[in-house]
Order: C-alpha cells, then sequence, then structure tokens
C-alpha cells in the first residue's frame, strides 16, 4: 500500500464533504498531515465543537450555541417583519446585505413535491405560532428563485395572506454588474414584469 | 453509431453533479426520459442556469457520452409563465411530470407520452380547468402505458350491464357476480355517472375538454379509481400524491 493507512482513512473522511473529491481531499491530507499538531488539534476540536453545542434556535430555527439565537434575543430589531429563509445559511448574506433589520424563520427546506417534500415537512407551525404570538405583520419570502422556492413562496403566501399580514417576496432582476446582453431571457422577462419607475421607492 | 442529436424536451428535474454542473432529466419525442449534464447550469451567473428548472420546455442540441449525453446547446421554448402563477397549477403541472418520471423507462421512446404532457401543459397554461384536465391526463396516461381499462363489460366473464364496482387487478369493470371473486383492496365503488365519465375522458380529446363539467361526486370518485388505476399498474408512481394534494 502506497499510502499509510491512518492518512487513507483521513483523506475518506474528506471525500464525503461536499465537492471535495479524491484529488482535493489528497491535497488536504496531506496539508493536515503537515501542519503542527497544536493546529490539527484545533480543527478537530472546531469540528467537534460544532457537533456538540450547534442546535436550532428554539423560536427561528436559526443555528446557534445558545437556546435563542443573538437575532431574536436583539431588541433593537423590528419586530413586525419577519424574513423567511429556506435555510439558515441564507442569512448571512441577507445580514451581511445590511438592509434588513427585523427577525428571520428557517423553514429548514423547501417544497418539493416531486421529492416528496411536502409542508408538513418544514417548520411551517412554529411560523404561524410567532405570528400570532409576536405581532408579525409583514412577511418577506426570501427562498431561491427556482421551482421549489417558487412553489414554497406560493404555499406561504396562500396560508399567510388570511392571516391579514403583507407578503411580499425577494425582486426578481438583473444582477448588479450584470450585462444585459449576457443575461438569460426568463431573467430579463422577470425584471420586465417587476420593473420600477425611476425615483420611486422601493418597498423597505 | 451517432455523436449528437437534436430534440425538444421538457425538464423534469435536475440534480447537483459537481460545483458547477448538473445532472438534468428530460423528456422528449425522440429519446423518450433521459439524463443528460449541463455543463455550467449551477453557476449563478450562468446564462443557462434558469433554463433547467422543471416544466421548462427547451429545444436541445446533445452529445452522445458514453456514460451521460452532454447538453451543448439550448434554446428555452417556454417556461409556462401562466402556470407559474398558481400554486394550484404549479402543483398539477409537477404531479404530470413525476407520473411520467417514475412509470417510463429511460430511453423509451414514446413520441404519444411526451405530446400527451406537452399538450395537457399547453393547455393547462390557457386556462384549461385544471381538475378535468388532470383526469383526462391520467385516463389517456393509462391508454399509453397499455393499461386502459375495460368500461363496456364485465372484465371477467364479459356480461354487458350492471357493473358497479371496478377491478384494479383485471383492469376494468366487473358485475356483481365476479366481483365476489376479486381479493380485498383490489376493487372500488364505481357509479354509473362516474363509468359514463371515465368512457368519456378514454375517448375524447384533449382540445375538447373546454365545455366539460362533472358533478363533484362524479370528479372526486373519478379522482380515486383512475389514481388506483395508476398505482396498481405502476407501483411507485403516486408516492407522493399526498404532498400534491396537499398543494392542489
Amino acid at each position: 500500500m502506497y499510502i499509510s493507512e491512518p492518512v487513507a482513512r483521513l483523506i475518506n473522511e474528506l471525500m464525503k464533504l461536499p465537492s471535495i473529491g479524491p484529488r482535493s481531499a489528497q491535497r488536504l491530507a496531506y496539508h493536515i498531515v503537515n501542519i503542527p499538531i497544536e493546529d490539527a488539534a484545533k480543527l478537530a476540536r472546531a469540528i467537534l465543537d460544532v457537533k456538540e453545542k450547534i442546535h436550532q434556535c428554539r423560536i427561528c430555527h436559526n443555528l446557534t450555541d445558545e437556546e435563542v439565537c443573538s437575532i431574536c434575543t436583539d431588541e433593537a430589531r423590528t419586530t413586525g417583519m419577519v424574513c423567511i429563509v429556506a435555510s439558515a445559511k441564507d442569512i448571512p448574506p441577507i445580514e451581511k446585505a445590511k438592509v434588513f433589520r427585523g427577525k428571520y424563520h428557517v423553514l429548514g427546506g423547501v417544497i418539493s413535491p416531486l421529492d416528496g417534500i411536502g409542508p408538513d415537512r418544514l417548520n411551517i407551525k412554529s411560523l404561524l405560532a410567532r405570528i400570532g404570538t409576536e405581532g408579525i405583520n409583514e412577511a418577506i419570502v426570501a427562498t431561491d428563485s427556482d421551482t421549489s422556492g417558487e412553489v414554497t413562496a406560493l404555499y406561504l403566501a396562500k396560508i399567510l395572506s388570511p392571516l391579514d399580514i403583507k407578503v411580499s417576496r425577494l425582486a426578481y432582476g438583473l444582477p448588479m454588474g450584470a450585462a444585459l446582453e449576457y443575461a438569460d431571457e426568463i431573467t430579463i422577462s422577470r425584471a420586465i414584469e417587476g420593473r420600477r419607475e425611476i425615483g420611486s421607492t422601493p418597498a423597505s | 453509431m451517432r455523436h449528437s442529436y437534436k430534440t425538444e424536451a421538457i425538464v423534469i428535474r435536475g440534480r447537483d453533479l459537481s460545483e458547477r454542473d448538473r445532472i438534468v432529466t428530460f423528456i422528449s419525442p425522440s429519446e423518450g426520459k433521459f439524463d443528460a449534464v449541463c455543463k455550467g447550469a449551477k453557476k449563478v451567473v450562468a446564462k443557462t442556469s434558469a433554463r433547467y428548472e422543471p416544466l421548462n420546455m427547451l429545444k436541445l442540441s446533445v452529445t452522445v457520452g458514453r456514460n451521460l449525453d452532454t447538453v451543448e446547446q439550448s434554446e428555452l421554448v417556454t417556461v409556462f409563465p401562466e402556470i407559474r402563477k398558481t400554486l394550484e397549477a404549479t402543483a398539477q403541472a409537477l404531479y404530470y411530470l413525476d407520473i411520467i418520471n417514475r412509470s417510463l423507462e429511460k430511453r423509451e421512446e414514446n413520441h404519444r407520452i411526451y405530446n400527451l404532457v406537452k399538450k395537457s401543459l399547453l393547455l393547462m397554461e390557457g386556462g384549461q380547468e385544471m381538475d378535468i384536465l388532470t383526469r383526462a391526463f391520467e385516463a389517456k396516461f393509462l391508454v399509453l402505458m397499455g393499461y386502459k381499462p375495460v368500461t363496456d363489460s364485465c372484465c371477467v366473464c364479459g356480461d354487458p350491464g350492471g357493473h358497479l364496482r371496478v377491478d384494479f387487478c383485471r383492469g376494468g369493470v366487473i358485475c356483481p357476480k365476479c366481483s365476489d371473486l376479486s381479493g380485498e383492496g383490489e376493487t372500488s365503488r364505481i357509479m354509473p355517472g362516474t363509468l359514463q365519465a371515465l368512457k368519456f375522458l378514454l375517448k375524447c380529446r384533449l382540445d375538447s375538454l373546454s365545455t366539460v363539467k362533472f358533478h363533484d361526486r362524479i370528479g372526486n370518485e373519478l379522482k380515486e379509481v383512475l389514481r388506483n388505476m395508476i398505482e396498481f399498474n405502476n407501483p411507485g408512481a403516486m408516492a407522493n400524491r399526498r404532498c400534491y394534494d396537499t398543494l392542489g
């Protein structure tokens, strides 16, 4: 055997990570072999800490190491507005944009009928409970603009609209810096449908 | 051996292959159901990424590969924008694709199944009432898969009248005498009106449905009968029916 057993085992484990193939796994494994043992221990500890300490926020299902996440406990945030996302990893990009100061609700997935994932598999009951108790009057649906994301948004609009709250969807259109000539026909048609008057105030 | 082919196709579903690429399942008239790699389709800025979403109809230019074919060029025909505006229509349209996906083997050329899906989607896009269209889709799907139910006489003894039950195992209506021989759970009650509606749907043209209307009781019974027939003949084809019922 030309690779020692512990290194081969590490390569096998690294290959289980998303988008890590055999060559990348081998490169990472040999990097770990060459780093100081303290750094390797820190890496191992960080992985274990994540698995041991991180769980879902009791209120919004964001990932946190406390019972309730820092966003839900932040009193400076607007309480009447909730941004509904599919996964906890969708929160950091919205937070980076620094335009939304309300709270979040993580669905834990999207409705995907072709995969047999219906609304009962998502955190929708807890969302409805929050709307009843937290005085939420606006919900922004921030799911992906693919078919599953659209179905999820349509379903949420159907069940939230009768509750007398404003339900909106993230706008579609051209990304900043994109050249019109390279945009696809679906994006352009959505951008034209969702056009707004120059100088008009966007929804806030 | 051919090296490439061109075909019209409807996207059934897609799954990630790598950071950039996706494997997409299509249905087309010449290739039947088939998988192909769509390179770069997962990149956020890719011009083609939005094309390979379920329901979209495309014109494809595909290169034949040893294991998997690769889509070299694609042109969007329609995204069915009206269907996508409502939850009910989107769910029904995905239901058609799901049945097809779960019932067809790969590379089974079938122009007629493709045309059934395409025509049903185009009619739904044009505003055709969805429940009747879906019942017609299910009836015609049974016919095209070779499971056309016998509706004119008892499918066991040939008795021409008095059929009150449908036998999924034997594939048609049965008389009271023969229904005693059927296994438990293999038969279901069918009202005379429902039987008439079923006969009509098996024969009618899809584009003649605009003036058709069924009583709710008939529509509900027809839905159960047709879905049970599909499920009996294609086990697993209705695996997600509860999900579609919730959405639709």
